[in-house]
């Protein structure tokens, strides 16, 4: 059986970070209400049992928000629900995210004891002005801190969170940021550009012009630096943004990225399957009751068409810069071979020097990583 | 049977933009009842789309309203409606030439304007009777007895024949239908002679041909008669006659003083021209109508499709559009850069404006549109004259004795605490001031010889933002002067776009030159890689910017739920991407190829 990837979004948050677009409430404000939205949870699990049987699940990631928030109980009453209506094997990678002042020895250690085996942590700078800047509520000492308890409750699969082009950063400080976080000897590293939405604190403030950020010739030198960087420190880049040691990539996101399937539980989680995308509601409320009512809380549902379903697989698969497309699985999966559809395209990226066929595999060449919208333009 | 020639009057209303006259002419088909109130709806006879929005009106229309008189009798009242803007002075001839009479509308607040004397010379080259209307009386700034004053001092009219209205509140509409009934006179009796019909416009209907729109001088015409169109001496049998109340009516004849259409199956266009007389096919008129005066283009562009395989497309609309626009004329044109299209000819920038719209909105044809240019006479090194309306057909710099170009005589008339201001947009644009006249204590009218290439560009936009938009402009011809004008090419990545060569005077070369690469380097986007940009007079490089290459287009994060948002993005940016000219390897979007019009 192929088996799906489990997505559970905890929307709460002590306060929003600034440059947040992710669905989340002020913890405060809404605690209220906790113990319905995990009840709300489970009931989602039981619809999902009902209407597509006891699925074999190969990874659980507990997104958010900031799932390390909530007391430990709550993910332990998700765990448990997770494996009475699904199907899980020994190997099931289990992640969690997790934001350095909400990590404690014993929160964590329980979580070890959960099953789960790898946490995400989100330190994005360790500028502290930046960090005050940003709403976010650690210091440097903070993550020191938090890595050590993740460490000694046991976890030997840590990724950390970062984020380049914030304002004021120079390409020095960012390249002395991704230094001191791989001291800490992290398995894995996100690396993200700012990018701001017009209903974020930040985006208001950056089109207003009160706001000055790195310019995108900017930004670009600061992902190259990195990306020289964090590889000499013996991770390797296997997508656009992510980076692991051998091993430790993480299996949830390979989900994302192959075109497999997987289910969003919980408040705008998205999912697909079986030719369908969707995506859950993004109120609190509206979720609650949905469930309470048992019906599906589906805000937006899509079916995909062959030819969306195509060019999906290979803007998300080209985005795996290693591993790239395969040309057989593409040909075994849709019936027909991606030479033949593309062939154009392929053709004057080929000859772009944007993307090179290795080993029955598409992939994007390394001048095409920071223009990869270009290339995956062209096979909309 | 039929009415009394006595009591046919024919009449145009004539006025400057926004003085009222499309109001006026609602309120008088109001209250003769040719609309009931339910089917008022603002400004009737501004039935196209793009009229009822611009407020403008552009196509003529004739409506047939019966007025109950004082005088108990019951009167036909034929309305032409014509355009107000300077463009279209054309279209105002030609409607002039089918009436008697017509309405002189001058604004209560802004007195009289520079179109409002144009169309009043028109009008007495015409010998109608002018009845002086002064409208938005209302408004608390109208000053009917300072207007009336200046009516008098300018146009030598009588202040006791001034109307006074508010087409707004309807006050004084029917003191102008009595004064349309008293003063203008009937049409000339002429039922007894051989028919002899006016086309002052025509529609083409796609299932009964052209539609020729007439004004009946002499003799009749009705169902069944066999007639002629005296320029072209083809024959056609009208099988329909009618009127406009504003909407087409069936009439079974049109006598002598009398508007409406007819319809006689003319499948050809051509057949239906402008102008020309119809008589009748057998024992018809001995000579036709006298004409009036014919359009010249006075600005030129060309026009292509973004899509090269639409150039057909756009060849059969140009054709259309031609057909209910006699002024617009086309003719092909292929630019290296651009591919196959068509040098069009308009009155003016409105009407090209006008054009475009319709062309990208009625027959859905992508546009790109070189800038505006006017035709220039070049004496060449070898003694030949010749004229240049496509500045890339410029000979080479070697082979040119002497550049010609189109001047205007300019009239302006303004508030005079704006008349420095106005001084100082004309000098910037290369005029000469020829005279000053105080209309009034407050008003002034200057005259500049002004390069009609310099009008065509911003002219009244930017007359109009420095003088809070109080003044006004009228232009006409006044020939050609040889000046220094040499011809600026612009280089895109290394490559000269033929599209984007223009013809400016010498002493702007390098500002334009400047310029015009800045504007550019803002509207073209990034690509992979550098894009040098370049202004050049022949071999001399005078400006020169750089588009860097693209660094960073990616998205960061894309996990489950960004997907399909990310897809649509791209499908997005694809279908935007369409819009763009591949020139070389450079994609280059349709607004840069009009960036020489931007204003500074």
């Amino acid at each position: 059986m192929e088996g799906v990837g489990l997505y559970v979004h905890i929307p709460f948050c002590t306060s929003k970070c600034n440059y947040c677009d992710f669905v989340s409430f002020p913890y405060a404000m809404v605690k209220h209400q906790s113990t319905d939205y995990f009840q709300a949870l489970k009931t989602e699990m039981e619809l999902i049992r009902e209407n597509y049987g006891a699925l074999a699940v190969n990874t659980v990631y507990f997104g958010g928000g900031t799932p390390s928030l909530v007391s430990e109980s709550f993910i332990d009453y998700v765990l448990s629900h997770i494996r009475r209506y699904f199907c899980i094997n020994d190997d099931i990678e289990i992640s969690i995210e997790a934001n350095p002042e909400t990590v404690t020895l014993n929160k964590f250690k329980a979580y070890a004891d959960m099953g789960i085996n790898r946490v995400s942590l989100g330190v994005q700078t360790d500028s502290g002005d930046c960090l005050i800047e940003m709403s976010r509520h650690h210091s440097w000492k903070d993550v020191i801190h938090a890595i050590e308890c993740v460490r000694e409750a046991g976890f030997t699969n840590l990724g950390v969170d970062l984020i380049y082009g914030l304002p004021g950063q120079s390409l020095e400080q960012w390249e002395n940021t991704v230094r001191k976080v791989l001291e800490q000897k992290p398995e894995h590293m996100s690396l993200y550009g700012l990018k701001l939405s017009q209903e974020t604190v930040w985006g208001r403030l950056a089109a207003a012009g009160t706001l000055t950020l790195p310019n995108e010739d900017q930004q670009a030198d600061m992902y190259l630096e990195a990306q020289e960087i964090v590889r000499r420190a013996g991770l390797e880049q296997y997508e656009i943004s992510n980076y692991a040691k051998p091993g430790f990539q993480s299996r949830h996101n390979l989900i994302y990225w192959r075109g497999q399937h997987y289910l969003g539980i919980g408040v705008s989680a998205a999912s697909y399957y079986n030719k369908y995308r969707w995506s859950n509601y993004q109120l609190l409320s509206q979720y609650i009751t949905s469930l309470k009512d048992r019906s599906w809380p589906r805000e937006e549902m899509l079916t995909l068409s062959k030819k969306e379903e195509m060019a999906e697989t290979i803007i998300m698969g080209l985005r795996l810069v290693k591993e790239g497309v395969s040309i057989p699985a593409f040909e075994e999966r849709f019936g027909v071979s991606m030479h033949q559809i593309y062939e154009k395209e392929i053709v004057s990226l080929t000859e772009g020097g944007l993307i090179e066929e290795n080993n029955r595999q598409l992939l994007l060449t390394e001048r095409a990583r920071l223009l990869a919208n270009e290339v995956f333009r062209e096979f909309i | 049977m039929g009415i009394n020639k006595n009591l046919i009057r024919n009449f145009s209303i004539i006025a400057h933009i926004d003085h009222g006259k499309s109001t006026l002419a609602d309120r008088l088909l109001e209250f003769t009842g040719a609309l009931s109130d339910r089917e008022m709806s603002e400004q009737v006879l501004d039935s196209m789309d793009l009229e009822k929005e611009r407020g403008i009106t552009i196509k003529l229309q004739a409506v047939r309203l019966m007025h109950q008189a004082m005088d108990g009798q019951e009167y036909q009242l034929n309305l032409i409606d014509t355009p107000g803007h300077v463009d279209f002075s054309y279209e105002v001839s030609r409607s002039l030439a089918a009436c008697e009479g017509a309405l002189l509308i001058v604004d209560a607040a802004q007195g009289i304007e520079a179109q409002t004397l144009a169309n009043i010379y028109l009008a007495m080259e015409q010998d109608l009777e002018i009845i002086p209307v002064i409208n938005k009386i209302d408004l608390p700034s109208a000053d009917p007895e300072g207007v009336k004053k200046e009516l008098e001092e300018v146009l030598g009219i009588d202040p006791q024949d001034v109307v006074l209205t508010s087409a707004k509140t309807g006050e004084g509409t029917q003191e102008i239908l009595e004064a349309i009934v008293k003063r203008i006179p009937p049409p000339v009796d002429n039922a007894e002679r051989p028919l002899r019909a006016l086309i002052f416009d025509s529609l083409y209907d796609s299932y009964r041909g052209a539609i020729p729109y007439i004004r009946v001088v002499d003799g009749s015409i009705k169902k069944g008669n066999q007639i002629k169109m005296m320029s072209s001496g083809k024959t056609f049998e009208v099988n329909e006659v009618g009127i406009f109340t504003p909407a087409p009516k069936v009439v079974d004849q049109l006598k002598a003083g009398e508007v409406g259409f007819i319809s006689a199956s003319i499948k050809n266009v051509k057949d239906t021209r402008v102008g020309d007389t119809i008589t009748t096919a057998k024992d018809g008129a001995d000579s036709p109508l006298p004409g009036y005066r014919k359009a010249t283009p006075m600005v030129y562009c060309g026009l292509f499709p973004v899509d090269n395989a639409n150039y057909e497309d756009l060849r059969d609309a140009l054709e259309r559009l031609q057909l209910n626009d006699a002024s617009l004329i086309y003719e092909p044109e292929n630019s290296v850069a651009l591919g196959f299209g068509f040098r069009c000819g308009f009155l003016g920038l409105l009407h090209m404006e006008i054009i475009q719209e319709r062309l990208e909105r009625e027959y859905k044809i992508d546009l790109i549109t070189t800038a505006p240019n006017v035709i220039y006479q070049v004496k060449t090194a070898d003694g030949a004259e010749i004229n240049i309306d496509n500045p890339s057909n410029m000979p080479p710099v070697g082979e040119v004795e002497s550049i010609g170009e189109p001047f205007v005589k300019a009239t302006v008339m303004m508030p005079s605490n704006y008349v420095g201001a106005v001084m100082e947009l004309c000098q910037e644009k290369r005029g000469a001031y020829e005279s000053m006249e105080y209309l009034s204590e407050l008003r002034v009218m200057l005259t500049y010889s002004l390069p009609l290439s310099e009008i065509i560009f911003d002219f009244f936009d930017l007359l109009k933002s420095r003088t809070k938009g109080y003044a006004s402009l009228d232009y006409e011809l006044s020939g050609y002067r040889v000046t220094d004008l040499v011809k600026l090419d612009i280089l895109i990545g290394g490559e000269i776009v033929d599209a984007l060569s223009c013809i400016v005077h010498r002493d702007k070369a390098y500002y334009q030159g400047r310029n015009f690469t800045n504007k550019l380097k803002e509207l073209i986007p990034r690509q992979m890689f550098e894009i040098p940009i370049q202004a050049a007079i022949g071999n001399k490089v005078i400006a020169r910017v750089n588009i860097k290459a693209l660094r960073k287009s990616v998205l960061d994060k894309c996990y489950g739920g960004d997907i399909s948002r990310k897809r649509k993005l791209l499908e997005k940016q694809k279908e935007g991407k369409k819009r763009m000219k591949q020139v070389g390897k450079v994609e280059i979007p349709q607004e840069a190829f009009m960036a020489v019009l931007s204003i500074d």
